[in-house]
Order: C-alpha cells, then sequence, then structure tokens
C-alpha cells in the first residue's frame, strides 16, 4: 500500500500516540509517520504534568536534536531549569555529531574543519519559538538556539505565582549574545518580550536589526525613547502593524515617535495613558504638545486598546486631541478597561494625581469634561461602531501575558471585524 | 449544462456542470477550455472510482465552499464525519485508497478529507500488529529498533 501522496494528509488526524503506533509497522511508515510527531512541539508546565519524568529530557534532546529538520514550531513553557537542560542537552548531541563527523577514521578532509568550537547547533526550518520561563527567578538560559528561518519569537517570564514581586530582576532576556547574530533579523515578523526586564542598549539594537517586524510586543521596564527612534530611523515604523505596550507606562515622549511615524500601524495595545493637559502646568507640557501638534501618521489604526486612561485636560488640549482624532478615520474599536479622571480637571491640575481617582465603571453619571468631549472621541457610535468601556475580565481579545491564546495569531483585528 | 468525462478506461460520464465542478482540477479545466463540447479526459481515474467520485459530488452539490481554517491546532478531528458520508465511505479497502488518490488527484478538498479521516479511524486504537493485519504489511523491524523507535519516542506520550 503506498501512502507516499495521502500520508501527510492522513497523519494530520492522528494524535502523537497513533503516529507513534504508525512508526512501528514498517520501515516506509516510519518515514512517513514519525517527522510528523515533530512539526509542532509543545511542552507545556502544569503541577498535572508528568513531564519531565527522570531522564526524559536527555532522550527528548537526542530526539529533538535527530528530527531538528522536522521541527517547525516549538514551544516551551516549563521551569527555567528544565528549559536550560533540555537545550543544553541539545547542544551537547550537536557537538558530539560535530565531532564525531571530524574524527580522523570517517573522512580525509580533516584539514579543512578547524573551527569547532564556533559550530552553532541550530533547527534550520523553525519558525515559530516560544520560551516561556515558568519559574521567574532570574535564570539565564545558557544558550538560545540559532533558527535562520524564524519568523515568530515570544520570550515570556509570567508575572504570576509566588515570585511575582522578584521577577523585574529576573535577567532572562538579557541575553546580549542572543541577539548577536542577526540570523533572523529578515525573518522575523513577530515578536514578543513579557515580564522580565530588557536593556535599553540591547532593545534599541534588536528593534534595529529586525526590519521585517509587524508585530511587536515589549516587556515593561522605564520606556526608551531611543528605542522607538531607532525602530522609526530603521524603518520599522513603516512595516509594523500591531504594536503591543500593555506592560509599559507610555509618555508622552514615546507616544509622539509612534502616532507620528508608524503609518502602517493597524492596531495599538497601551497600559497607562494620561493625557495631562493644561500647557505650563503639568510636568510635561512640551511633551503633551508635541503629541497633539505632530501630525498623527498612524491613519489606518483600526483597533486602540488602553488599559488605563487617565485623563485630565483643558479646553485647549481637548480641541487639539479632536483635531488629531478626526484623522483616524478608520478606527473600528476603542478598547478601555478603566479610567481615571479629575472632575475640576478643566480648572485645577495642580495636585493630580493626589485627587481622588475615578473608575468609569463605577461612575454611570457623566462628568462635566465627559458631556464635552467624550461623545465626540466615540463619534461613530450611532453607526454600530464598537465603544465599550471593559474590565480585565470582558476583553474584547486575551491579554497577551494572562489570557489564552497568545495574540499572534488570533488577532484583535480578526475578532473585531468580525 | 452537462459536461462529459472520460475514465481512465475510456468510459463516458455525463454529468451536471455543477457537479463536476466540485472538482477543482475538472473546474479550472473548464475554465481555461471555455464553452466546449469536447469530453474531458481523466486518465488517472478508474470508472468505477469515478463513478463513487460522481456520487460523492451530486450528494454534496450544494454544499458551500470550504473555507480553510486558521485553526492553530495542526491537530485535526477525525471524528465529526457525516451519518452519509460514514456510509458512502463504507468500501473495501482498496476503493477506499483510489477515492482518496482520486480525491487529492481531482482536487475535490471535501472528499480527500473524508477519505483521509475514514483512514486515520482505522489505524487508530490498533496495536502496530493489527496495523500490518489491516494494511497487509510486512513487518521490517528487527526487536532492537522497534525497542529504539519506542525510546526515542517516548516524551510524546509523557505528555
Amino acid at each position: 500500500m503506498n501512502f507516499d501522496e495521502v500520508q501527510l494528509e492522513v497523519a494530520k488526524y492522528l494524535d502523537p500516540s497513533s503516529l507513534i503506533v504508525c512508526g512501528l509497522v514498517c520501515k516506509d511508515w516510519y518515514s512517513a509517520f514519525i517527522p510528523q510527531l515533530y512539526h509542532h512541539i509543545e511542552f507545556i508546565h502544569s503541577p498535572q504534568s508528568k513531564f519531565p519524568r527522570s531522564g526524559t529530557l536527555q532522550q527528548l534532546a537526542a530526539s529533538l536534536y535527530r528530527f531538528r529538520f522536522h521541527i517547525f514550531t516549538l514551544r516551551l513553557e516549563l521551569l527555567a531549569a528544565h528549559i536550560d537542560r533540555l537545550l543544553f542537552n541539545i547542544e551537547i548531541c550537536s557537538q558530539y555529531d560535530n565531532h564525531a563527523a571530524l574524527a580522523p577514521s570517517t573522512t580525509t578532509a580533516t584539514a579543512t574543519t578547524t573551527t569547532t568550537e564556533t559550530f552553532t547547533p541550530f533547527f534550520p526550518h523553525l519558525h515559530s519559538l516560544t520560551l516561556s520561563i515558568y519559574d521567574s527567578e532570574g535564570a539565564e538560559l545558557s544558550w538560545i538556539p540559532h533558527c535562520p528561518q524564524l519568523q515568530s519569537l515570544r520570550l515570556v517570564v509570567p508575572s504570576v505565582g509566588k515570585n511575582r514581586r522578584t521577577f523585574p530582576q529576573a535577567t532572562i532576556l538579557s541575553l546580549p549574545e542572543l541577539f548577536a547574530l542577526p540570523l533572523w533579523s529578515t525573518t522575523l515578523t513577530h515578536l514578543q518580550f513579557s515580564g522580565g526586564t530588557l536593556d535599553d542598549e540591547l532593545e534599541a539594537q534588536i528593534l534595529s536589526q529586525c526590519t521585517a517586524l509587524t508585530n511587536l510586543a515589549i516587556c515593561p521596564q522605564q520606556t526608551s525613547a531611543k528605542s522607538f527612534k531607532s525602530l522609526v530611523a530603521k524603518g520599522v515604523s513603516q512595516s509594523l502593524c500591531h504594536l503591543d505596550m500593555t506592560e509599559r507606562t507610555v509618555y508622552a515622549w514615546v507616544l509622539q515617535p509612534i502616532l507620528g511615524s508608524f503609518m502602517g500601524l493597524q492596531s495599538l495595545s497601551l497600559s497607562k495613558v494620561s493625557v495631562y493637559g493644561v500647557m505650563g502646568v503639568v510636568p510635561w507640557p512640551g511633551e503633551v504638545s508635541d503629541v497633539l501638534e505632530t501630525e498623527w501618521a498612524c491613519t489606518r489604526l483600526k483597533f486602540l486598546s488602553i488599559s488605563h486612561l487617565v485623563w485630565c485636560t483643558s479646553p485647549e488640549v481637548n480641541t487639539k486631541l479632536l483635531v488629531q482624532w478626526e484623522g483616524l478615520k478608520e478606527l473600528e474599536a476603542l478598547e478601555i478597561l478603566a479610567m481615571s479622571c479629575d472632575d475640576h480637571s478643566t480648572t485645577v491640575l495642580h495636585d493630580f494625581p493626589t485627587k481622588t481617582a475615578w473608575n468609569l465603571d463605577a461612575c454611570d453619571k457623566p462628568l462635566p469634561w465627559m458631556t464635552e468631549i467624550w461623545p465626540r472621541l466615540l463619534r461613530y457610535k450611532s453607526d454600530g461602531w464598537e465603544t465599550r468601556v471593559l474590565n480585565h475580565k470582558t476583553r474584547l481579545y486575551p491579554h497577551p501575558i494572562h489570557g489564552q491564546p497568545l495574540p499572534y495569531i488570533h488577532h484583535p483585528l480578526r475578532e473585531v471585524s468580525r | 449544462m452537462p459536461v462529459t468525462l472520460t475514465s481512465l478506461d475510456n468510459q463516458e460520464f455525463k454529468v451536471d456542470k455543477e457537479v463536476a465542478e466540485r472538482s477543482i482540477l475538472i473546474k479550472n479545466m473548464i475554465e481555461d477550455v471555455g464553452e466546449s463540447d469536447a469530453p474531458i479526459p481523466l486518465p488517472n481515474v478508474s470508472a468505477a472510482v469515478l463513478t463513487k467520485v460522481i456520487e460523492y459530488c451530486e450528494h454534496h452539490r450544494n454544499d458551500p465552499v470550504q473555507v480553510q481554517d486558521e485553526t492553530d491546532d495542526p491537530r485535526k478531528r477525525s471524528n465529526d464525519i457525516e451519518e452519509w458520508d460514514m456510509k458512502f465511505m463504507q468500501v473495501d479497502q482498496e476503493m477506499l485508497f483510489e477515492i482518496i488518490l482520486a480525491a487529492n488527484y481531482l482536487d475535490i478538498k471535501p472528499l480527500l478529507d473524508v477519505g483521509c479521516k475514514t483512514v486515520a479511524n482505522i489505524i487508530k486504537g490498533k496495536t502496530p500488529e493489527e496495523i500490518r493485519k489491516a494494511f497487509n504489511i510486512v513487518n521490517d523491524f528487527t526487536p532492537e529498533e522497534e525497542a529504539q523507535i519506542k525510546k526515542e519516542n517516548e516524551w510524546a506520550e509523557d505528555r
């Protein structure tokens, strides 16, 4: 029976155990079915999970190395020590392989091979790599596989669990060598850093190297204007479609290059955005006016999400904001999770933010400033435009870190446009 | 308007254009050639298989065009076969594979899917020995090789 033409199709309907059983049938079936096991690999830590059993990691590493040409997606959500050991074992396999190939008895052409130390193991066809570190004590991985075709890279240190308080110190993402090789810089379209910290310089370097990025989600830290300046300078501002900064507090000086340069931006997710107000009174008057007076280039924006909007404006700011807002003609959804404001915001700003903050969920009577500007910000409402004030349970799309599935496959725009 | 299809063994089949166009291959051929009474030769499909394929296409003539589902789960379910399709697939094994190969050649995605699901369901739950019996295959592994395969893929069952 010849499976050649239909084996791939049949294998799609088989679970891992059935694939293994098929692989045991005969040699033809082995080469047809076993590589299918390795196309999409996922290990996710859970208290119930038996993985990894003792000895499993070495065996798994050997198998992953052996079938590395067949691996397309690799998702490891494990304890740092387990990920590290797994990767370390794969490296051992490759070095062993390399040395074996170099043994004088196997070939006469040994003279040309002197650079064994620089041999770098990699997954040649991997296009999606997720490393999610379950414990966030700051363990560093000894190496990250080099994948010349990588399109999607996610490095996540979840900010949950008993180590919550310590996670900002995690150095998991401070891996200069990770980006020392610009192997994937032209293929990488999706990049997510979450939970850990990233050195400013390194971030700027990464962002300036990855010139094909369309989706970017970055980790919490003091926002660096340098990073975004470098994005703009290198032309990523033209290619970037989806930007997620929900883990950062965004100040005007970061918002300005985003709004002013990212022409292709279709979705933008921000955490806390403060729109302060009266020129010359608040600490950042110059930057606020920059944002409002630089013409917004992101006119293709369809989805805007703000986790926490602090609204504290003056009539002057409102007027300028509305002019810019009118330019966002393609906007389909505006998502605001929480909102605080000052009901005297048009007159008294000196003591903000010590004034009592408001949460829109709890406030059913519109505040004075709302009646003035809010209906115009939600201008499509009467045409069925989706305008909702949401909370964390009723988001339009799952949170990139806390929600499942992660947003790169199911993008908010698809959900929204339905 | 009916279309004439000619099988491998030169038998002619007259079917509605709508039915024939369930096959993307035939649909493209008709579009390329334009209005024509000339029979469409299908040199890879025997009359017996073509009869079955046409029966399938007749039954599914009004189905909406299948959209590619973009679920992130690469594993698909095989337990969602319609009752009619299940009955339709109750044929001997040789015919089953002939139908799958024809569906692949004629580019009839839903039929290919149903065929592959049926094969997957035959395989599922069987031991390697049972599968060998079912598909008349001779085992060419040594016991050592079998043990090695089990060991190298143990992780997949651990999850």
